[in-house]
C-alpha cells in the first residue's frame, strides 16, 4: 500500500482513465468508480502490474446514489483528494423537450458530484487536509444556444467548487476547478471539433495532475482556452443574443 | 451515449488511399457489446493504422486503440496477456525494465498487439525464430455473431491459423498471450558492415547468419552499384558486457524526439534528394563503428524518433512496396526488381532487405516465407503505377508474394496465386461470418 491514495469518480470516462494512469504512475494507490464496475476491470489490472499500486473498483451511479456513508465504507481508507470525472454531454433538443432528460442533466452533471464532493470535503475537514478536484467545462463560463443545459449545470458546479475553496481556504483542503476545452473522447466524438483546438485526455489529465500539485485554484486546459474564455465572456449580451457560436 | 460518430478522412500510414468512414472507440468488453449490436453494416478492427494501405480501413472502424490495458504478466513462465489494443510501445515500458522483451518486433514499436497478430508481423529475427504468429500462446476472438472463442494451436486450431496474418477478417481479436523473451540488458551489440553489391549482400547475410538480427539497408539508386548497402546485424548484449562502460543495463528510451508537424510538399522527397541523402547516409556508415553497443530503441525504432515521418512524402502518400522472394529465385528476381527501379528513375528513400528463414507460424495468409524480402518506398506520383506493375510481374513469375499489411494496389491474381491457402481462408470466413459483417477495403480489392 503506498501513501497517498485519490478517488476518480466516473473512471470510466476517457479523462477519468487518463487521469487514472496519471495518478497511478505518480505513485497513488486509487479507488476508481463506475456505474458497471466491470468496465474497470482491465484499467485495473493494468495499472496494478504497469504501476504496482493498489486499486480497488467500487460501482457508483451518480443518478440515484445518496447513500453516502455506506459508499465510504467500502473504502479501506480515507484517500487523499477526490477527482470528479462524471458527466455527461446531454442533448439540447431532448432535455428541452423532456422533463426528466433535463432533471438527469443537471442531476449527474452537478448535483450528484456536488453530494460526493461537499460529503468527502467534510471528511478531508475532519483529519485535517485533503484535495478535492471538480472536472467542470469551458462551456459553464458562458450559457450557449447549443449547449446551454449542459453548460449551466458546469456552471453550478463551477459556481460550487469557488464557494467551497472559499469555505476550506483556512482547512488545509485545496479545491480545484478544472475547465477543459475540447476534448477528443467518447462523449465528443458525434461533434465536428475545430482539430487545432483539440486535445486529447492524456494531455489533460497531466495539465490536471500538475495543478492539483502545485495547488491551483482554477486552470483552463489547454492553456489557451483561458484567453479564448477571457474574450467570449467579455462580448456585450446585446451582440452576444445575436451570436451564432 | 448514442451519439453516432461524426465521418472522418480515415487513412493508414501510407496516407493512401484516404476514405471517409466512422471510428467507432471502446474501451472495455461491456462498451464493445453495445457496439456490437448498434453496429449495422459491415465494419473491420482498426488499431494505430500503422499498415500502409487499405487493410484496416472501411466506412466504419472499431478502434480498439482504447481497450489496451495489460491484463496479466505470469513472469516465472515469460508469458503476457493483454488487450489487443496495447501498442508495442507501451507494452515495452513495462517489459524492459523487468528484463523482458517481445520475441519478435516490427520496424516500428507504434503497432498494436492485435495488429500485429492480425498482419503477422516480422522482424530482424525472421531467419532465427519466425515471425510474431509464432509466439502467441492463445487468443480470444469475437467472431461476427458475437461469441467469443478461445483459440491456441490446439483450441479452435483453423481460426486461431487463419486469423494470424488474417488482416482482421475473422473477428476481433480481444485478449492476447505472448511469449515473450528474456534479456539481460537492453543494450545491443551491433555490427555493420557494408557490401558493394547485392551479392555482397546476400553473402553477408548468409555469413551473419548466426546472429540473431540481421537487417540490410540498400541503395537503390547508387548509380555504378545498384544494391550497394550496409548490412546491420545485432544480438542482445548481456549484463558483463556492460560493465566496463558504465551503462545502465535496463533502460529504456521510447520517447519519439521529432515531428514533422505537417504534410511536406509533394516534391519534397524528389528523386535527387533521395540520392543526395542516400549517398550521405552511405558516407556516414563509413564513420561508423564496426561494432558498437547500441540502445535497443535506436536498434529496433529508428524511424519511431521522428514523429509522423510519412508526412515527408506529402498529401498525396506513398506506396510501401514489400515482397517476399523464394530463396532459389531471390538473387535475379532482386536484380530485376533493382534493375527496373534504375531504369524507372524513381527514387526509393528506404530500402531494405532482409533475409526470412524457413521457421514459419502458420498462418494461412502469413506473408514470409524462405527467402528474401525487400521493402520499398515510392512516392506516390503517375510514373509510379507503371513501375510497380512492372514489379508485380517479376514478383509474379519469380513466385513471390506482397505483403497484405502494406498493400494498397496489388493485383487480385498475384495475391490468388501467391498466397495459395486463400480459397480455405475464404470457406473459413463464410461459415463464421456468411453476411459479412466484418470487411475492409483490402477484402473487397482482392476479392476475400
Amino acid at each position: 500500500m503506498k501513501e497517498k491514495s485519490v478517488l476518480i469518480l466516473g473512471a470510466s470516462s476517457d479523462i477519468g482513465r487518463a487521469l487514472a494512469v496519471e495518478y497511478a504512475a505518480n505513485d497513488y494507490d486509487l479507488i476508481i468508480t463506475a456505474r458497471k464496475p466491470e468496465t474497470l476491470m482491465g484499467l485495473k489490472n493494468h495499472l496494478q502490474i504497469k504501476y504496482e499500486c493498489e486499486v480497488q473498483v467500487v460501482s457508483l451511479d451518480i443518478s440515484d446514489s445518496t447513500d453516502l456513508s455506506h459508499f465510504s465504507d467500502l473504502m479501506a481508507r480515507l484517500p487523499l483528494g477526490i477527482i470528479n470525472c462524471i458527466g455527461d454531454l446531454s442533448d439540447e433538443m431532448a432535455c428541452s423537450l423532456d422533463s426528466k432528460v433535463l432533471s438527469k442533466n443537471y442531476r449527474v452533471n452537478a448535483e450528484g458530484p456536488i453530494v460526493f464532493l461537499e460529503y468527502f470535503a467534510n471528511r478531508f475537514v475532519e483529519r485535517g487536509f485533503g484535495f478535492v478536484v471538480g472536472i467542470s467545462s469551458v462551456a459553464g463560463d458562458r450559457g450557449r444556444s447549443r449547449n446551454g443545459f449542459y453548460g449551466s449545470a458546469k456552471a453550478m458546479l463551477s459556481t460550487y467548487l469557488s464557494a467551497l475553496r472559499n469555505r476550506m481556504f483556512k482547512l488545509n483542503v485545496f479545491v480545484l476547478d478544472v475547465r477543459p476545452g475540447f476534448v477528443k473522447t467518447k462523449m465528443t466524438a458525434h461533434l465536428h471539433l475545430p482539430k487545432f483546438l483539440t486535445t486529447d485526455p492524456s494531455t489533460v489529465a497531466r495539465d490536471i495532475f500538475k495543478a492539483q500539485q502545485s495547488r491551483k485554484d482554477i486552470i483552463y486546459t489547454p492553456f489557451y482556452w483561458y484567453w479564448i474564455m477571457m474574450f467570449i465572456k467579455n462580448i456585450p449580451e446585446f451582440i452576444f443574443k445575436r451570436m451564432k457560436i | 451515449m448514442s451519439f453516432s460518430p461524426v465521418k472522418k478522412n480515415l487513412m493508414n500510414w501510407g496516407q493512401f488511399p484516404v476514405r471517409m468512414g466512422k471510428s467507432y472507440q471502446f474501451s472495455s468488453e461491456y462498451e464493445l457489446d453495445k457496439l456490437w449490436i448498434q453496429l449495422k453494416n459491415s465494419f473491420i478492427a482498426r488499431g494505430m493504422g500503422r499498415c500502409y494501405g487499405d487493410g484496416s480501413l472501411a466506412s466504419q472502424v472499431l478502434s480498439t486503440v482504447n481497450y489496451s490495458h495489460l491484463l496479466d504478466l505470469d513472469e516465472e513462465h515469460g508469458v503476457l496477456v493483454a488487450e489487443s489494443g496495447i501498442t508495442l510501445n507501451q507494452l515495452l515500458e513495462t517489459l524492459i525494465p523487468r528484463g523482458w522483451f517481445l520475441p519478435v518486433t516490427p520496424g516500428t514499436s507504434y503497432v498494436t498487439l492485435g495488429g500485429a497478430v492480425a498482419a503477422d508481423v516480422h522482424g530482424k529475427n525472421h531467419h532465427c525464430d519466425g515471425s510474431f504468429g509464432n509466439f502467441i500462446s492463445w487468443f480470444d476472438l469475437k467472431i461476427p455473431s458475437g461469441e467469443i472463442l478461445r483459440c491456441s494451436p490446439s483450441e479452435n486450431s483453423e481460426i486461431f491459423y487463419a486469423t494470424i496474418g488474417g488482416m482482421g477478417l475473422t473477428g476481433l481479436i480481444l485478449s492476447v498471450a505472448l511469449k515473450l523473451l528474456r534479456i539481460e540488458t537492453s543494450w545491443i551489440d551491433q555490427k555493420i558492415v557494408s557490401a558493394h553489391n547485392l551479392e555482397g549482400l546476400m553473402d553477408l547475410f548468409e555469413s551473419e547468419e548466426q546472429l540473431k538480427y540481421s537487417v540490410a539497408w540498400i541503395d537503390c539508386l547508387h548509380l555504378k552499384n545498384p544494391g550497394h548497402g550496409v548490412l546491420m546485424s545485432g544480438r542482445h548484449a548481456v549484463a558483463d558486457e556492460l560493465r566496463t562502460f558504465d551503462l545502465d543495463a535496463l533502460e529504456i528510451n521510447l520517447k519519439t524526439k521529432l515531428s514533422v508537424p505537417c504534410n511536406l510538399p509533394d516534391w519534397f522527397l524528389s528523386t535527387w534528394l533521395v540520392r543526395m541523402l542516400n549517398n550521405g547516409y552511405s558516407y556516414a556508415q563509413k564513420f561508423q563503428q564496426d561494432r558498437q553497443l547500441v540502445p535497443l530503441a535506436s536498434y529496433f525504432y529508428p524511424l519511431d524518433t521522428v514523429r509522423h515521418w510519412n508526412r515527408m512524402y506529402g498529401s498525396s502518400g506513398f506506396i510501401q512496396y514489400q515482397c517476399v522472394l523464394p530463396l532459389k529465385n531471390s538473387k535475379d528476381g532482386l536484380n530485376e526488381i533493382l534493375w527496373n527501379i534504375q531504369k524507372s528513375g524513381e527514387g526509393s528513400f528506404l530500402a531494405v532487405l532482409k533475409k526470412f528463414g524457413s521457421s514459419n507460424s502458420g498462418g494461412w495468409l502469413s506473408f514470409p516465407m524462405e527467402g528474401y524480402t525487400l521493402a520499398l518506398d515510392f512516392p506516390r506520383r503517375s510514373s509510379t503505377e507503371k513501375l510497380l506493375k512492372n514489379l508485380d510481374e517479376v514478383v509474379s513469375r519469380y513466385g513471390g508474394r506482397l505483403y497484405l499489411a502494406k498493400d494498397s494496389r496489388g493485383p487480385k491474381d498475384l495475391f490468388e496465386q501467391s498466397y495459395p491457402r486463400w480459397s480455405e481462408f475464404k470457406l473459413l470466413r463464410n461459415k463464421i461470418d456468411p453476411n459479412q459483417t466484418l470487411n475492409s477495403d483490402l477484402a473487397m480489392r482482392l476479392g476475400l
